[in-house]
């Protein structure tokens, strides 16, 4: 075939090169030089231009010589090589393509001349008909993305001829009135035909019997606007004789693409007597626009009718439409909240922003205190929106709210601090909202007044009283030099706020001499002042503020500085900078509500919540604490550590302290306890229980602790194992261990043989864990030192900066200055803003670690700072994506967990456009401390050779006013150099012969590629082309081809297995990271390989039964539980298999269900019909009727889904189908019409909110509809509440926080008992092709070795009778087993000389 | 030449196909040292001096996953191999017969 082509390609080359020898003789030149030297880069251009003229030339050449004999050959060629393209797919073609490049070009040139308008209507008409008349039209038409070439080619003589042949135009109608791109231009075009067009369609419609898919269609042909209005019109009759049912039942879904104006819409709906639903279903598709929109909205007799869901037109436009509904239904529902939850659910950014820009619309809210609560409420409460978008609606607010209103808007939680924290701190907003609006708090109402003390006193007070918030915000605002007047009451109350503290405690220092010297004693200062002096000193170390302790005032400062002094002791000689985090714990014991409410008197009498609580209560009262030793001060310190920890409620354990004699004893009776527990839990063989007290006894943490350590610090830990805190890790990696024990036994002699942590290595270790990391990060960070100077001049950097560039391989911390919210110079200068700005009061940098294979960051639109140093302690918080952290002065929290790895794995993990590594802004290295420098100050500023002038001169005069280096990054040669090192790997495993070391290689391109991939998600398309998807696809295909091919030669089936489940574990492997990176924001990154497809294929060279998505899983499934001893395992066999498969299968026929969609799947049906039919046992046990309407209610209450999305309404339109499924069962009396509408009622109320205050009301509603009696309300109620949890349990597939299971939102409790087995039987599920593939494996091997048995008996039976055998028998016995001993030597011989 | 069939071969032959690529490379590695090791040691009652023809290719086919290519080239080493010991044997039986 390739011959062929060759041969004539050839022909015209020689053609003409005898027409231009020159330029045929520079091509042949080009094309060699470029294979001998390599230079492909610099010659393509130059090719391609030749080429181009080239190709003209062969098609003027065609025209003007070649006779209609040699064209047809021409034609043959190239058809038959289009029908040999799938052969050319293999190796054979692949190299063809890539070396043969002037064979390449010639064929494009002769596909361009016989697309040639002319050249075609040139040749003779019988060719091409002959081709279209013959059986390989509708291949042509189904295959026709293939190749480019031979695509144009037939499109366009398809064309042509069927211009001329109305029998072929016809055809190709129908054979592409499937084809979305045919029909958005066939209407337009030369050919366009309206009978034949309906010809085609009412073909179409007799041929496809099946109404979901001619519905599918039908719907695309009317909503497809090219075709003509007429058209679509007469299509619409077609329809309805052909589907006369379905057209009825969705008659309102068809004629809103119909309707041209507000006229014709309302004599549509009045005609047609639309009633509620279906009203609302053409509203929703109604493409009507301005004045028609506004006037249909607002016609009297629709606007009663108008249901929420109308929030779900496709068609409303962003400007306008959007304001214009929201003001009807604003109107009609009278601010109604449960509008609210829609309209706000379903909005996105822009609709919301322009809802709120449209004066009518907000006039509308404002009006309604109840709607800003809703809509704060909603808006925030689930906040995925951008910044901007926050920080416009903040600003509109602000221009409009009343007091009243913005004092709602600014209560606690309400939004994300960084959002509305600089609108806090704005002086003028902030004065606005304090002296202005908030009158209760500014009896004056004037600005300019200045308050006296007592008035501010007062206004804190109540401050404190009524909003905690804006207390702990504004507090450090107002305090000035006059806190020395304030009583020492009111100190010790602002005191508790740690966030206050540093700010108090300045002002104490400072206002510290300057009392001394004005002769002024205060209360408070003198107690301060009797403080033991170690404890100052740590405090001052620590960087923390003095605390208040003292004697003579009420016992839970004394006490809770007492033990912290206490704690110091312990400690003593441990290195001060271990202890600073502590500092920091400590101090919040001493200072948080909590504690205030433990002693403050009206509390005493309550039930002790903690056991130091306990202990405060029923010992303290009256005790002289000086009383307390030391070793009694250790045990409190430890039980105050773990009364703090939020872990510990449930699972530690803990014995109880009635008297300081309990103290002593408590290390002693807690142990017994443990041990107790330990041998009852062994005994009752409850695994969980024993593992949490070996760590409680020994590690003293529970369970839980144990697996967030785990989860958070225990990922990586191969890679930082060369540090100093090895003996953290050496016990993250024992806690590891215990918690993966299965075996009693084995976990019996760890608890025999483990020696127990002290405080002190507890403390340690706690500490030690993000320092681990900490430790990793200063060591991976490239320095200066390997950095090169470049020349400023050269480079166009000014000479008052120092420039270096990063080598090839580089790791950096960097943090974006700007990239959520403007940062405003202080006094022009970056230097001074970085250390006196606002967020210095924050306590986390959010940072990303970028390096030479990945380059996200937070969005730039400032300057870029890096971080070469730091103390070990400063790495607060790490993941490889955004953790989304906010400060609030104390802490700083996070969305999402913590996972730590090291630097290098930080960006083989990060699967999002960036990561973000939290870094604490107070400098902790205490010899830059004792110079006076507090916050940590940036090492370099980055600059990208692609930044443009604007952000390049911002990072110069940042270097300048820092004085640091500026960092350079030549972003476009690192970006070539990665992909030139993807190109070399490539070639290597290439060269690889065996295939599973071909798959290692592999896993190492495929982690560099995607690296970059995801590193440059937010760059330029030409560096992102550097990095498609394809070469790994090619890459795939290549190890999947082989392996299969391997397989089928060799037949060795273990090898198979191993190959394939190494590749699907690197597949799923990079799979796994994007969940696990997954939110739903903007910042996301998507997988671009389709692990599935991969599976689908290798797996079923085993089995092609597996992964059919319309094959029921559930017997199988069951078949492999039995392999193990899981908890679903023995739930599975109480359920009825075979009644719900056969069941499903039958109704699966009709087709209602998504069965090849991913989340809403026959998959998906099985599991929920599974945890119904248990939730039946549970819940209706003994009741054979509930059980079964459950079950049937669960097969189907998918059923009336249109998509695998958020499908509104698909359970009504389920419930509606259930009637029509269940019809025989109906007709043969296995059900009764009451069964049915409970069914349906239960079918349908799985969509409902149930958590809704009209939740009972819509109850009754829906048992209206369905005329459920009284009597059997409550019964219909429960069953449809058991499908409402079976499906939600299965919502443990969903990894998203927003999708997936919400335990609080269970109804049942029997669905309480089930999580843990849903998330098995999900397990199931995902295992089941991989089980199954196993299985199958293991056949094929047992079959082999079955044959293998065979052959030797066959070997031995033949033996029996071989002259060979028989004489070598016969010598054996002369040379006494001489044969066997020399086959060994010989063996032995050939091994020497390997060896040598 | 006169060719002959035997139904026990023809079956050993028939379940020696059905074995993988990897057995039957194994199978006839094993027959060939066995027929080597048979030659050889005739060849010892008769020669003291009796050697074996070797060539570095029968080392790649030890390993567990040779190639085609690695197996052929074995092949053909062993065949001379045993052409060798084949002709070692057969001039020894000539030389007694000559005595």
């Amino acid at each position: 075939m390739i011959m062929m082509i060759d041969n004539i390609s050839q022909n015209i080359h020689d053609g003409l090169a005898a027409l231009n020898r020159d330029k045929v003789n520079q091509l042949t030149q080009l094309i060699t030089e470029e294979k001998e030297l390599g230079k492909k880069e610099l010659l393509i251009k130059e090719k391609k231009q030749l080429f181009d003229d080239f190709i003209q030339q062969v098609i003027n050449y065609i025209k003007e010589n070649l006779t209609e004999q040699q064209m047809k050959e021409i034609l043959t060629v190239l058809l038959n090589w289009y029908d040999d393209e799938r052969k050319l797919y293999d190796d054979k073609y692949r190299s063809f393509a890539i070396e043969s490049d002037t064979l390449y070009y010639l064929l494009h040139g002769l596909t361009s001349a016989i697309s040639d308008k002319d050249f075609v209507s040139n040749t003779s008409e019988i060719y091409y008909k002959g081709v279209l008349d013959s059986n390989k039209f509708d291949r042509l038409i189904d295959t026709d993305h293939y190749f480019f070439s031979a695509n144009n080619f037939y499109k366009q003589l398809l064309i042509l001829s069927c211009c001329k042949d109305e029998s072929l135009k016809k055809r190709l109608v129908q054979a592409e009135i499937k084809n979305k791109d045919f029909m958005n231009q066939f209407p337009n075009s030369p050919l366009f035909d309206d009978n034949i067009l309906m010809e085609a369609v009412k073909d179409f419609f007799e041929n496809h019997r099946n109404e979901t898919e001619s519905w599918n269609f039908y719907n695309e042909l009317l909503r497809n606007e090219s075709i003509p209005l007429n058209s679509r019109m007469k299509i619409t009759d077609l329809y309805r004789m052909n589907f006369p049912e379905f057209y009825d039942l969705e008659k309102t879904n068809i004629y809103p693409f119909l309707v041209q104006d507000y006229d014709s819409a309302v004599k549509c709906i009045l005609e047609n007597n639309l009633h509620d639903i279906a009203l609302n279903t053409f509203l929703i598709q109604c493409k009507l626009k301005g004045e028609d929109l506004i006037k249909l909205y607002n016609d009297e007799r629709l606007i009663n009718r108008l249901s929420p869901n109308i929030f779900m037109n496709e068609y409303i436009d962003g400007d306008t439409q959007y304001n214009i509904l929201f003001h009807t239904l604003l109107k009609k529902y009278a601010l109604d909240h449960n509008i609210m939850d829609k309209a706000l659910l379903h909005a996105n950014d822009d609709l919301i922003y322009s809802v709120l820009s449209h004066t009518d619309s907000l006039s509308y809210i404002l009006q309604n205190q109840k709607f800003i609560n809703e809509f704060i409420e909603k808006y925030f409460r689930f906040n995925h929106h951008k910044a901007n978008t926050n920080a416009k609606i903040l600003e509109i607010f602000k221009d409009v709210l009343t007091p009243e209103q913005m004092n709602v808007l600014f209560q606690p939680g309400r939004m994300p601090n960084d959002i509305y924290l600089p609108y806090y701190l704005n002086d003028k907003y902030c004065y606005k909202i304090f002296n202005v609006y908030h009158s209760e708090y500014n009896p004056n109402g004037v600005r300019d007044k200045v308050m006296d003390m007592q008035q501010v006193q007062n206004l804190i007070h109540r401050l404190y009283d009524d909003n905690n918030f804006l207390f702990k915000t504004f507090l450090p605002k107002i305090i000035s030099d006059d806190i020395f007047q304030f009583d020492y009451k009111f100190i010790s109350l602002i005191s508790r706020y740690i966030e206050l503290q540093e700010n108090i405690s300045q002002k104490i220092n400072e206002g510290d001499s300057r009392l001394a010297k004005i002769g002024v004693e205060n209360e408070f200062l003198t107690n301060l002042k009797s403080d033991p002096i170690k404890y100052q000193q740590w405090m001052v170390k620590a960087g923390y503020p003095i605390d208040h302790t003292a004697q003579g005032k009420p016992v839970d400062s004394r006490i809770c500085g007492k033990t912290f002094i206490q704690m110091l002791k312990v400690i003593n000689d441990i290195d001060p900078d271990y202890i600073i985090p502590y500092v920091s714990t400590f101090n919040k014991i001493t200072t948080t509500d909590f504690w205030y409410d433990v002693f403050n008197d009206i509390h005493v009498e309550k039930e002790p919540a903690t056991l130091f609580e306990q202990f405060v209560i029923n010992v303290c009262q009256g005790l002289d604490i000086n009383t307390i030793t030391d070793d009694q001060w250790k045990i409190l310190t430890k039980v105050i550590l773990h009364d703090i920890s939020s872990s510990i409620k449930n699972y530690y354990i803990s014995v109880d302290m009635n008297s300081l004699q309990d103290v002593d004893t408590y290390d002693e009776r807690r142990r017994k306890k443990l041990d107790d527990l330990f041998t009852k839990a062994l005994n009752n063989k409850e695994t969980e229980q024993a593992i949490n007290i070996f760590l409680n006894k020994y590690y003293d943490m529970d369970i839980n602790r144990a697996r967030e350590i785990v989860e958070t610090y225990g990922i990586d830990l191969d890679n930082v194992k060369d540090n100093q805190y090895r003996k953290s890790i050496d016990l993250i990696e024992k806690i590891k261990y215990v918690l993966s024990i299965k075996n009693l036994q084995e976990l019996r002699n760890l608890y025999q043989n483990e020696i127990e942590l002290s405080l002190e290595d507890t403390i340690i270790f706690n500490d030690s864990l993000t320092k681990i990391f900490g430790h990793a990060f200063s060591n991976s960070l490239t320095s200066f030192h390997d950095m090169i100077k470049i020349d400023n001049e050269q480079m166009k950097f000014p000479s008052s900066v120092r420039v270096y560039e990063v080598p090839d391989d580089f790791i950096l911390l960097v943090h974006s200055t700007a990239a959520y919210g403007e940062l405003q110079l202080i006094e022009n200068n970056y230097k001074t803003s970085w250390n006196e700005n606002d967020r210095t009061r924050n306590h986390g940098i959010c940072c990303s670690v970028i390096a030479n294979d990945y380059f996200g960051t937070a969005e730039i639109n400032d300057v870029l700072l890096g971080f070469n140093s730091m103390s070990e302690a400063s790495l607060l918080k790490s993941a490889p994506y955004d953790l989304f952290t906010s400060n609030d002065d104390v802490d700083i929290t996070a969305a999402k967990k913590s996972r730590f790895f090291s630097p290098k794995n930080i960006i083989n993990n990060t699967r999002h456009t960036h990561n973000e590594q939290s870094i604490e802004r107070r400098e902790l290295r205490s010899e830059l401390r004792d110079k006076g420098i507090t916050n940590l100050q940036p090492n370099y500023v980055v600059v990208y050779s692609d930044m443009d002038e604007k952000l390049r001169n911002k990072a110069i005069k940042c270097a300048e006013d820092f004085d640091i280096p500026i960092v350079y990054i030549d972003k476009e040669r690192i970006v070539q150099n990665e992909s030139d090192k993807i190109d070399a790997m490539i070639d290597q495993f290439y060269k690889t012969q065996d295939v599973s070391k071909r798959i290692d290689i592999f896993s190492d391109i495929y982690l560099k590629h995607e690296n970059n991939r995801c590193g440059l998600l937010h760059d330029k398309e030409e560096l992102q082309a550097k990095f498609s998807t394809n070469r790994i696809e090619k890459l795939i295909d290549n190890i999947v081809n082989q392996i299969i091919e391997d397989k089928n030669n060799t037949h060795d089936y273990q090898k198979y297995c191993d190959c394939v489940l190494k590749l699907v574990e690197i597949l799923q492997r990079e799979e796994d990271k994007f969940i696990t990176c997954y939110d739903m924001g903007s910042h996301i990154a998507f997988n671009d390989i389709d692990v599935n497809q991969y599976i689908v294929k290798m797996y079923g060279e085993m089995d092609n039964q597996l992964n059919q998505a319309r094959e029921t899983k559930l017997t199988k499934i069951i078949a492999t539980t039995q392999l193990n001893d899981r908890l679903v395992s023995q739930e599975l066999h109480q359920i009825e298999v075979r009644t719900i498969e056969n069941e499903i299968l039958n109704f699966n026929n009709s087709e209602f269900y998504c069965g090849e969609t991913k989340n809403h799947g026959l998959d998906h049906i099985e599991r929920v019909t599974v945890l119904a039919s248990m939730l039946g046992k549970r819940e209706f046990p003994d009741n054979r009727h509930a059980q079964d309407l459950l079950r049937l209610s669960a097969e189907l209450h998918d059923s009336g889904r249109e998509n695998d999305e958020r499908d509104y309404n698909h359970a009504q339109r389920g419930a509606l189908l259930a009637s029509k499924v269940l019809q025989d069962k109906l007709n043969n009396s296995e059900i009764s019409q009451n069964d049915l509408h409970m069914i349906q009622f239960a079918i349908e109320y799985h969509e409902y909110d149930h958590l809704r205050d009209d939740n009972e009301e819509n109850l009754q509603k829906l048992a209206e509809k369905y005329q459920i009696s009284d009597v059997d309300f409550e019964y219909a109620k429960k069953i449809a509440q058991c499908l409402k949890d079976a499906d939600a349990l299965d919502r443990v597939r969903f990894h998203n926080k927003k999708a997936t299971l919400d335990e609080r939102r269970l109804i049942t409790d029997a669905a309480h008992e089930l999580i843990a087995t849903a998330k098995e039987l999900l397990q199931e599920y995902k295992d089941y092709e991989k089980n199954q593939f196993v299985i199958k494996i293991l056949e094929k091997s047992k079959e082999q070795e079955e044959k293998h048995e065979e052959f030797k008996q066959s070997e031995l039976k033949y033996k029996m009778k071989s002259k060979f055998e028989k004489v070598v028998n016969h010598l054996m016995n002369i040379v006494n087993n001489g044969i066997s001993r020399n086959r060994d030597s010989i063996e032995g011989d050939i091994n020497e000389i390997h060896r040598r | 030449m006169k060719f002959t069939e035997d139904s026990d071969f023809n079956e050993l032959i028939s379940k020696f196909k059905d074995l993988s690529i990897a057995e039957k490379k194994q199978l006839t590695i094993t027959e060939m040292k066995n027929l080597i090791a048979v030659l050889y040691t005739l060849n010892l009652q008769n020669n003291s001096n009796s050697k074996v023809l070797f060539n570095r290719e029968l080392i790649d086919c030890n390993t567990e996953n040779c190639s085609e290519e690695d197996f052929v080239e074995a092949m053909y080493v062993y065949l001379y191999s045993i052409k060798e010991s084949l002709a070692d044997f057969i001039s020894c039986f000539v030389d007694d017969f000559k005595q």
